[in-house]
């Protein structure tokens, strides 16, 4: 059930004191035929720029779901999404897209990469499309902070899990979106790439980007600062964590 | 065997039999030692402008080495592959530069940006090659329209089904306008009824562009409506079906 449009952006005023992410009272049911099934039951949480959140539950508490509201994905039945400022439940798809493209970034478990392109064709593609004129150096920089730069010029076939999850977060964060989104993107990893992937993780939340991660995995959890637990569509329970080296 | 209306006249570029894309000697081994697989034992083949040709065999036959080896997305050991009369693969620079103009891909697993919507994502194979940002929005919507899909040119991958995704893959394989593309598997992560559309979109618009069309594929349909077959058998073609039209 999709909200009202509107092509208005709808900023709300100092946006900048408030959450970067608020999620208010979201329902989101799944119908198909006379079978219902409730994703998310009046899911409530807010996310504070700066901060890394890991929100774990089992296979099917609504977890993706709700990550995919964060993002713009999915509509809700019912409740309030606001991110960086805008109202996402009531926007129509052409600013969705502008939000998404402008403050968030992407990165799922598998499949983030054109196959025929390197590393840093990979990388540098949005920036191209977005008209920046350094976009090849810029490419590099990123892959290189990531700790993979010696593997610019390789393809993603050529290169292990836990490099190609880098390579994709390069690529997600490439037109500098405030807030990056993964859903259990260390889910095919091995424990060293986990470790690789969530030490890159650590260093962009340093330097200030907005983490919010789905997962199931405690170990990804660990290094947050702050853990939420999702169950049968609820958050149940909000916890600080440390940002635990593994 | 490729009996529907639009199939049946060979265009033009394949009645005149002009090659496309032609290999000699290919050569791709995987490992070393004891462990050494031979994927590709001296493959030759040569596809003319416009025809559709299926690429058959059991599993691990070197169907994929082989189409990865003729898009420059692996080097072969050993071989030459020419585009349009032109030796490209002593050189991987002017390989992947022929490429990008000539050669576009389609894959089983879509190979879509997630964070960029289904209209970027047809549009990047222009940057690089260079087309103005206003042309490259129009060239993207009309082969987004060609394929039924304007109306999601802002959404993201993952809001699509697969068959979308697809549809999105087969519009950025044909927005620079190619002379051959070459399609992994391209049903083979949808349900059959899906797959059928696809297939049938994937072919209608080679033929339409009189665009030449190389597919691995399992899908007996999908074979049954190529112009011609290439049977691999332990890295080796064995049985070239010709002319089926």
């Amino acid at each position: 059930m999709r909200a009202q449009t509107t092509s208005m952006p709808r900023a709300v005023p100092a946006a900048s004191l408030m959450p970067f992410v608020i999620v208010d009272d979201v329902f989101k049911v799944y119908r198909e035929g006379d079978v219902e099934t409730v994703a998310l039951r009046g899911a409530s949480m807010t996310v504070q720029r700066g901060e890394f959140v890991v929100i774990v539950g089992r296979s099917g508490s609504g977890k993706s779901t709700l990550l995919n509201i964060i993002g713009g994905l999915a509509d809700t039945t019912a409740g309030r999404v606001t991110v960086a400022g805008f109202d996402l439940a009531r926007s129509d798809e052409e600013l969705r897209a502008m939000v998404r493209s402008k403050h968030i970034g992407m990165v799922f478990q598998a499949d983030n990469l054109v196959p025929f392109l390197t590393a840093e064709e990979n990388v540098a593609l949005p920036m191209q499309l977005a008209g920046r004129a350094d976009a090849g150096r810029r490419a590099r920089h990123l892959l290189d902070e990531l700790g993979v730069g010696a593997r610019h010029g390789h393809r993603p076939e050529q290169l292990s899990g836990g490099e190609k999850q880098r390579v994709a977060i390069a690529t997600a964060i490439a037109n500098e979106p405030e807030l990056l989104l993964g859903d259990e993107l260390t889910g095919e990893l091995d424990t060293m790439n986990t470790d690789a992937v969530l030490d890159a993780l650590a260093a962009l939340n340093a330097r200030g980007m907005t983490l919010v991660i789905v997962t199931h995995n405690m170990r990804v959890a660990r290094r947050a600062t702050r853990i939420l637990h999702i169950k049968d569509g609820l958050i149940e329970e909000s916890e600080a964590a440390h940002g635990d080296k593994s | 065997m490729a009996t529907r209306a639009d199939e049946m006249t060979p265009p033009p570029d394949a009645q005149a039999g002009r090659a496309v894309l032609a290999a000699t000697g290919l050569r791709k081994r995987y490992g070393r030692g004891d462990g050494a697989v031979d994927a590709l034992r001296g493959v030759d083949l040569e596809i003319r402008g416009g025809e559709i040709v299926a690429v058959m065999g059991p599993s691990g036959c070197g169907k994929t080495t082989l189409l990865h080896v003729l898009g420059g997305i692996e080097p072969a050991d050993a071989g030459e592959i020419s585009i349009d009369g032109t030796v490209v693969s002593r050189d991987e620079r002017r390989l992947a530069g022929l490429h990008r103009r000539t050669v576009t891909f389609v894959f089983q697993g879509f190979g879509l940006i997630p964070s960029l919507s289904a209209r970027e994502n047809v549009e990047f194979p222009l940057v690089a090659a260079g087309v103005p940002a206003g042309e490259r929005h129009r060239s993207s919507l009309a082969a987004l329209a060609d394929v039924g899909l304007v109306e999601w040119q802002h959404h993201l991958p993952e809001e699509m089904s697969g068959g979308q995704r697809q549809r999105v893959a087969i519009a950025r394989a044909l927005v620079p306008n190619p002379r051959l593309i070459l399609a992994d598997e391209p049903t083979g992560n949808l349900d059959v009824a899906t797959g059928e559309e696809v297939l049938d979109l994937l072919i209608t618009s080679a033929r339409r562009r009189r665009c030449a069309l190389v597919m691995v594929t399992h899908d007996p349909d999908a074979g049954a409506r190529a112009d011609r077959i290439l049977s691999l058998r332990d890295g080796v073609l064995v049985n070239h079906t010709e002319d089926l039209t």
